[in-house]
C-alpha cells in the first residue's frame, strides 16, 4: 500500500493487492527486499478474482449475523463468481438468499477495513473452536504442516484463507447472490449435505449488468424449461438420467438422425446395428470390465451368464468387423451405428439432456490401412465442420489431446497416430489448441467445440485414432501381397450424444427451431 | 391448421390430409376456441407456420399462412401453398444438394 501511495494517492485508493516477484500478496503486506512489484487494481483479472474471493468471506460475515448457528465450510472463487458451502439446520429459502444479500450490501456500504492477521496454529484452532466452526477445525487438521495461517477479520467475523483479500469492503459493491444448491462435505455424496450459496461479483456496474443479462439469457434458453413449455420431453424419478421423449421432441430427435443418416450415406458410410447387451468376456477383452465397470449396468441371467448393457459401441463394432475375412480392397470400411449407450453417472452430475445416463451416439468406426488414415481423418473433419455449419454453428474450435502418461502402445505408434491428426488439420489449414497428455489411453483425439449464439462453448464431436483395440481383438485384413495386416480404427461421433445435441439446439434457437426440425 | 369456427372442421381435416400426404407434419386444432386464442397458443408453442381456415378459404380454396413472427402470406390455391411449405421445410443438406444440382444443370447449359 505504501508503494502505491508513493506513486499516487489515486492509485493507493484503488489498490486491491500486490504482486511481488510473481506472487500475490495483500495490500497490507510489506516488501522487505528489492523486488519486481505490480499493483493490482480492479482493472486486473487478479483484482476481480480477489474481489470475488472477498465476497465469499462477506457471505460468511452476513450469514453468521443472520443465522449465528450456521457453520461456514469453504468459499472459493469460480468462473465469474464465488460460492460458500454452509452447514445449517434448515434449508435456505429464496427469502434467506435475499436477506443475506441485503445484509452484505449493508456491510459493504459501511466501508469497513478487512484486517489480516497471521496467527500461529494454536491461535487459529482456538479461534475456530471458540466460534464452534467445526468444519474450519477439520480444515486446519487437514494441514498439519502449517505452523501459522492467515486469518482475515471482517469486524466480528473471522475466516481463514491463503488470500490475498481486498483491504476494504468498498471494493465489493458490484456483487449479487445468484442461487442456492446442495453440496457435500469434501464433495463426497457419502458425507453430510451442505448448502451452497452462489454469487457473482465484478469490478464495475457495467460488467455486473452485462453478466446478469447473460444469466437471464441463459435462463430464458434453458432447455429443461423449454422442454416442459414446448412439450418436448420429460424426466421421471423412476428412470433417473433417462429421457421420456414426447411426440414433438421425438420428431426433432428423429429428424437429426435422418439428417445424419443422409450425410453419412453420401459420405460412403454403411449403417449397422449391434446388440445392446453383451457378455462379460467381451467387456473383459475390450478392457471395459477392468477400467470402466463403475459406469456399467450389468445383470446375471438364469443360465448363469453375466451380461452388460453397452457403455460404448466399439466392442460391438469390432465383432461386426471380425465377421468374415476382409481384404485390402474392402477398406476403408466406414461402419456407422446409432447406438444407445448406458453409463451409470452420479445423480449429482446429471443435467437435463446435456448429461444423462442413457444416450444415443451417432457413432461410427472406420477401419482402414495406415496409408488411408490421413485421408480418412481429413474427410471426417471436413464433414463435421460442414454439418455444424448447416445446423447454424459456424464458430467451431478444435482441441488436440495427445499421449497421456498411462498409455498402451509404443512411442513409434503414438508418433504415427498423432501425426495423422496434426497433418489432417494442417491440410485443412485449421487452427487447434493442444491439450498435452489428455488423450485416451489407446490413442490421441480431436474434440470439436461449438460456440453458441450467446458465446457458450459446447464440446460435441470427437475423432480418435486407435491401433490398440484392433490389435487387442486380433482384427485383420489381407493386403495386396496376401499377408495378414492389422487395420487402424478411427472412432468418431459428430453430434456426440443425440440427446445432448438436441438440448444444445433447443438452447441455441431458444426453442424456436428451424421448420425442418419441428 | 387452425379453424375459425367448427363449421369449417370437415374442410380443414380434408385439407390437413393433403398436407400430410405431401410429407408435411400438420396438426389440426379444430377446438371450439376463438381464433385469436388458438393463434396465441400456437405462437407460444413456437409453431413455425399456422394455416387459418375460415369462410374465405372454404369458398375459394385459397390458403392463408401465418408465420411465427406474425407475417402473413396468401396463396390463391392449395398447390402453391404445399409447394411453398415443402420448400420452407427442407433440411439444410437437401437445400445444398438441390442448389448443387441447379448449378450443375446451369453449367451444362452453358457448355
Amino acid at each position: 500500500m505504501d508503494i502505491a501511495l508513493s506513486i499516487g494517492a489515486g492509485l493507493a485508493k484503488s489498490t486491491i493487492a500486490g504482486e511481488v516477484n510473481g506472487e500475490l500478496i495483500d495490500a497490507c503486506d510489506s516488501v522487505n527486499e528489492d523486488a519486481t512489484v505490480r499493483i493490482i487494481t480492479s482493472r486486473d483479472a487478479e483484482g476481480v478474482e480477489i474481489i470475488r474471493h472477498s465476497c465469499a468471506h462477506l457471505v460468511g460475515h452476513a450469514v453468521k449475523r443472520l443465522y449465528p448457528t450456521a457453520q461456514m465450510v469453504i468459499g472459493p472463487v469460480i468462473d465469474d463468481g464465488f460460492y460458500y458451502d454452509i452447514a445449517f439446520e434448515r434449508p435456505f429459502t429464496a427469502d434467506d438468499l435475499a436477506a443475506i444479500e441485503d445484509r452484505m450490501k449493508q456491510l459493504i456500504a459501511t466501508h469497513y477495513d478487512v484486517l489480516k492477521q497471521v496467527a500461529p496454529r494454536d491461535t487459529v484452532i482456538e479461534t475456530f473452536a471458540e466460534r464452534q466452526e467445526n468444519y474450519k477445525l477439520q480444515l486446519v487438521a487437514d494441514m498439519p504442516d502449517e505452523e501459522q495461517m492467515a486469518l482475515y477479520v471482517h469486524q466480528e467475523y473471522v475466516d481463514m484463507c491463503r488470500g490475498p483479500h481486498v483491504p476494504n469492503t468498498r471494493f465489493l459493491e458490484h456483487m449479487k447472490l445468484t442461487k442456492i444448491s446442495g453440496a457435500y462435505w469434501r464433495g463426497d455424496s457419502k458425507n453430510e449435505q451442505l448448502q451452497r450459496i452462489y454469487g457473482t461479483a465484478w469490478a464495475n456496474k457495467k460488467e455486473l449488468r452485462a453478466h446478469l443479462n447473460m444469466l437471464e439469457e441463459v435462463e430464458k434458453r434453458d432447455h429443461r424449461r423449454l422442454g416442459k413449455k414446448l412439450d418436448l420431453f420429460h424426466f421421471h424419478e423412476e428412470a433417473t438420467g433417462a429421457v421420456f421423449w414426447h411426440p414433438k421432441g421425438w420428431t426433432l430427435f428423429q429428424q437429426l438422425i435422418e439428417y445424419m443418416r443422409r450425410r453419412q450415406q453420401q459420405s460412403g458410410y454403411i449403417e449397422v446395428n449391434t446388440p445392446d447387451m453383451m457378455e462379460r468376456n467381451l467387456w473383459e477383452k475390450s478392457g471395459h470390465w477392468q477400467n470402466y465397470q463403475e459406469h456399467m449396468y450389468t445383470t446375471d441371467t438364469p443360465d448363469e451368464k453375466t451380461l452388460a448393457l453397452k457403455p460404448m459401441n466399439c466392442p460391438g463394432s469390432v465383432l461386426m468387423y471380425n465377421h468374415g475375412l476382409k481384404s485390402y480392397r474392402d477398406l476403408p470400411i466406414r461402419m456407422a451405428e446409432f447406438g444407445k449407450v448406458h453409463r451409470y453417472e452420479l445423480s449429482g452430475s446429471l443435467h437435463g439432456l446435456l448429461r444423462v445416463r442413457h444416450f444415443t451416439q451417432d457413432d461410427a468406426h472406420i477401419y482402414c490401412t495406415e496409408q488411408q488414415m490421413l485421408d480418412e481423418c481429413t474427410q471426417i473433419i471436413r464433414l463435421v465442420l460442414d454439418i455444424y455449419q448447416q445446423l447454424g454453428f459456424s464458430d467451431v474450435s478444435i482441441k488436440l489431446s495427445t499421449r497421456p502418461e498411462n498409455r498402451m502402445g509404443d512411442d513409434q505408434t503414438w508418433d504415427i497416430l498423432e501425426a495423422a491428426l496434426v497433418d489432417s488439420l494442417k491440410e485443412l489449414a485449421l487452427d487447434y489448441q493442444l491439450n498435452p497428455g489428455e488423450g485416451a489411453f489407446y490413442g490421441p483425439k480431436l474434440e470439436f467445440v461449438l460456440r453458441d449464439a450467446i458465446g457458450r462453448d459446447w464440446q460435441c464431436g470427437t475423432l480418435q485414432v486407435d491401433m490398440n483395440l484392433p490389435a487387442r481383438f486380433g482384427l485383420e485384413y489381407v493386403d495386396d501381397k496376401g499377408e495378414r495386416q492389422t487395420p487402424v480404427m478411427l472412432h468418431r461421433a459428430l453430434f456426440g450424444s443425440l440427446e445432448r445435441f438436441t438440448g444444445i439446439l433447443i438452447e441455441q434457437y431458444t426453442g424456436k427451431l428451424p421448420a425442418w426440425l419441428c | 391448421m387452425l379453424t375459425i369456427s367448427e363449421t369449417f372442421n370437415d374442410y380443414a381435416s380434408r385439407l390437413a390430409n393433403v398436407f400430410a400426404a405431401s410429407s408435411l407434419r400438420v396438426e389440426l386444432d379444430n377446438s371450439n376456441e376463438k381464433i385469436g386464442y388458438k393463434i396465441r397458443q400456437q405462437t407460444l408453442q413456437k409453431v413455425p407456420f399456422m394455416l387459418i381456415v375460415g369462410a374465405n378459404e372454404v369458398e375459394s380454396n385459397c390458403v392463408n399462412l401465418r408465420l411465427h413472427n406474425g407475417e402473413q402470406i396468401s396463396f390463391d390455391d392449395i398447390e402453391s401453398a404445399v409447394d411453398y411449405l415443402t420448400q420452407a421445410c427442407r433440411p439444410p443438406d437437401v437445400i445444398d444438394q438441390q442448389e448443387l444440382i441447379q448449378t450443375s444443370i446451369q453449367a451444362l447449359k452453358t457448355v
